[in-house]
């Protein structure tokens, strides 16, 4: 399970994009595809990723973490972050 | 070379499949192709339109990452058809209008999407002919491309095989690509700038590669694996890798030659580009789809400007330009003719007719729509647009078009679809004066435009802002998409 305080702030960065396309909460699973699923398109999740650099004074390395499968999920992007401990 | 049809894209790529049959001409999901396997395929394919379907029909070719969407345009162009299209990320509805509009007769698409076409269409689907011979024949128009239409929704502009040589023949000539070469291929097969991905690589013996799916954010790693050495994007990726932190000094030290096109390269994005490749030369290409591709090009040399976009360029040998002048003599309205000024859209004269013109001397011009000033030294620079129309990641929007297909599902009440500038790019956000399930709404709209035309949001307003003509004020609309 990943880092149950960084996943909440992941989720309250992309709650209102979210609601405006009709998702519920629960479809907001560790293993959703931030792209695939429309939610972000390819800016936005690097603009993500940067607000949460921001938030937590990580640096991560993003191109390494595009490289990883699962990198543009939910779980993937807390992951990055726990990983940078 | 004064022959008219040593460019055509078709003689272009038998002429590298005799010099060049043994070298990779194609890498895409996973596969190698050489061009006399890039032939084959392309054999087959033209064989199978010419047993199945009527002479000089319409093929839709489903333009995924697969080395049949390469093989089928190909083999489309061979058998005298021409191809439209079909971007896989739009909807099916989407599709439809585009196969309806075009009056499209078979389909070319992995046999893993077939079920999927099925459901949507009777239309022949191709399947790999068991034996097949080297057919050509005469063909007059190349593919048809549709982009988004202010009134009646997209038009599908029809390109011929000649307007496609005029411009593989400055193309061809004028860039320095070698068949040791690497180039991208980055555009999707629906956007008409991926023709110049696909011929100008192969009309030298070079090789394609094409990214895996999701790759816009892997492309810095795809750059280095794949060892790319010609690169062209719209401008808007480098904003994207410079988020990344991807474009650190001499990241990418195989890069020779970079080409832009598709919406303004600003001097800041150009400057970062050189500095991650900084063995390479940079090109800014400007050109409607309308006009084939690209008609101006500027080579960007020191000294780079610090301010605004790097200028349009100057126009190819043989097109013809002009500016339709407003208050002075060199701003205006830019006007293209000359040999790859397209036929016009499919179906819809009135449309056709509004920016296709001819002069009494029998010239025919595009008008298009945008505002430009020419220096003294004859280059033109993008001043904006005269109406509405804006660029999101490359992609022509007419905001109004989202309006027509949010008025039907809303049956009542206005709707205004601004524009606003954000960091990294342009988005849209959709006003409307009724209540409504915005939700609902949302949903409705993704099975009709494509993801590029999705407002971001869709506000409800009780009255829309008036300015003082008593019309929508669309200013103060954009400042509440801003702040709202």
């Amino acid at each position: 399970m990943a880092d149950p305080h960084l996943r909440d702030t992941v989720l309250s960065l992309i709650a209102q994009r979210a609601a405006r396309l009709g998702m519920s909460t629960s479809e907001l699973t560790d293993d959703l595809d931030l792209l695939r699923s429309g939610l972000l398109d390819s800016l936005g999740f690097v603009d993500l990723v940067v607000d949460l650099e921001k938030r937590t004074g990580k640096e991560v390395d993003l191109i390494a973490a595009m490289d990883r499968p699962g990198g543009t999920t939910l779980g993937g992007v807390v992951e990055l972050f726990a990983r940078q401990a | 070379m004064n022959d008219p049809t040593w460019y055509d894209p078709v003689t272009v790529l038998d002429r590298s499949v005799a010099t060049y049959s043994g070298r990779e001409a194609l890498r895409v999901a996973g596969r190698s192709l050489t061009y006399a396997e890039l032939d084959r395929e392309a054999d087959a394919v033209a064989q199978w339109c010419s047993d199945t379907l009527p002479t000089g029909c319409r093929v839709a070719v489903l333009g995924v990452r697969d080395a049949i969407s390469y093989a089928g345009i190909l083999g489309v162009l061979r058998s005298g058809r021409a191809y439209v299209p079909l971007h896989p990320d739009h909807p099916e509805e989407r599709w439809r209008q585009a196969m309806e509009q075009a009056e499209v007769q078979g389909i070319i698409a992995p046999s893993t999407e077939h079920h999927r076409l099925r459901g949507h269409t009777t239309l022949p689907l191709y399947v790999p002919m068991p034996h097949c011979s080297r057919v050509r024949r005469p063909g007059a128009e190349a593919y048809v491309m549709f982009t988004s239409g202010s009134t009646g929704g997209p038009k599908g502009v029809q390109v011929t095989r000649a307007n496609v040589a005029a411009y593989l023949r400055h193309a061809l000539q004028a860039w320095d690509i070698r068949p040791e070469d690497r180039c991208t291929q980055l555009f999707g097969l629906g956007f008409d700038l991926s023709v110049h991905d696909l011929f100008v690589c192969w009309g030298k013996g070079a090789c394609l590669s094409v990214p895996d799916e999701g790759h816009a954010l892997r492309l810095a790693s795809y750059l280095k694996d794949e060892r790319i050495t010609v690169w062209f994007s719209v401008p808007s990726v480098i904003g994207l890798m410079q988020r990344m932190r991807a474009l650190e000094p001499g990241s990418f030290p195989l890069l020779r030659l970079s080409f832009f096109c598709g919406e303004a390269l600003p001097w800041a994005y150009a400057s970062a580009w050189a500095v991650a490749a900084p063995n390479g030369s940079i090109t800014n290409l400007y050109g409607p789809t309308e006009a084939t591709i690209a008609i101006l090009e500027h080579p960007v040399r020191t000294p780079f400007g610090t301010m605004g976009t790097v200028p349009l360029g100057k126009p190819f040998p043989g097109a013809l330009v002009r500016v339709e002048p407003e208050e002075d003599v060199r701003t205006g309205e830019l006007w293209l003719g000359g040999p790859q000024v397209a036929l016009g859209y499919v179906q819809r004269q009135e449309a056709t007719d509004a920016v296709f013109r001819t002069d009494p001397r029998g010239t025919r011009w595009y008008a298009t729509g945008d505002r430009v000033r020419q220096d003294d030294e004859g280059c033109f620079h993008f001043l904006g647009r005269m109406d509405d129309q804006v660029k999101v990641q490359g992609h022509r929007v007419e905001p109004s078009e989202v309006d027509r297909v949010v008025g039907m599902h809303l049956g009542a009440g206005r709707t205004v679809t601004v524009a606003v500038e954000g960091t990294g790019g342009v988005r849209l956000v959709t006003f409307i004066d009724v209540p409504g399930d915005t939700v609902a709404l949302m949903r409705a709209l993704k099975e009709q435009l494509p993801p590029y035309m999705l407002p971001e949001a869709i506000l409800i307003l009780g009255h829309f802002p008036l300015n003082s003509n008593g019309k929508v004020d669309k200013r103060a609309l954009k400042e509440l998409a801003n702040h709202g």
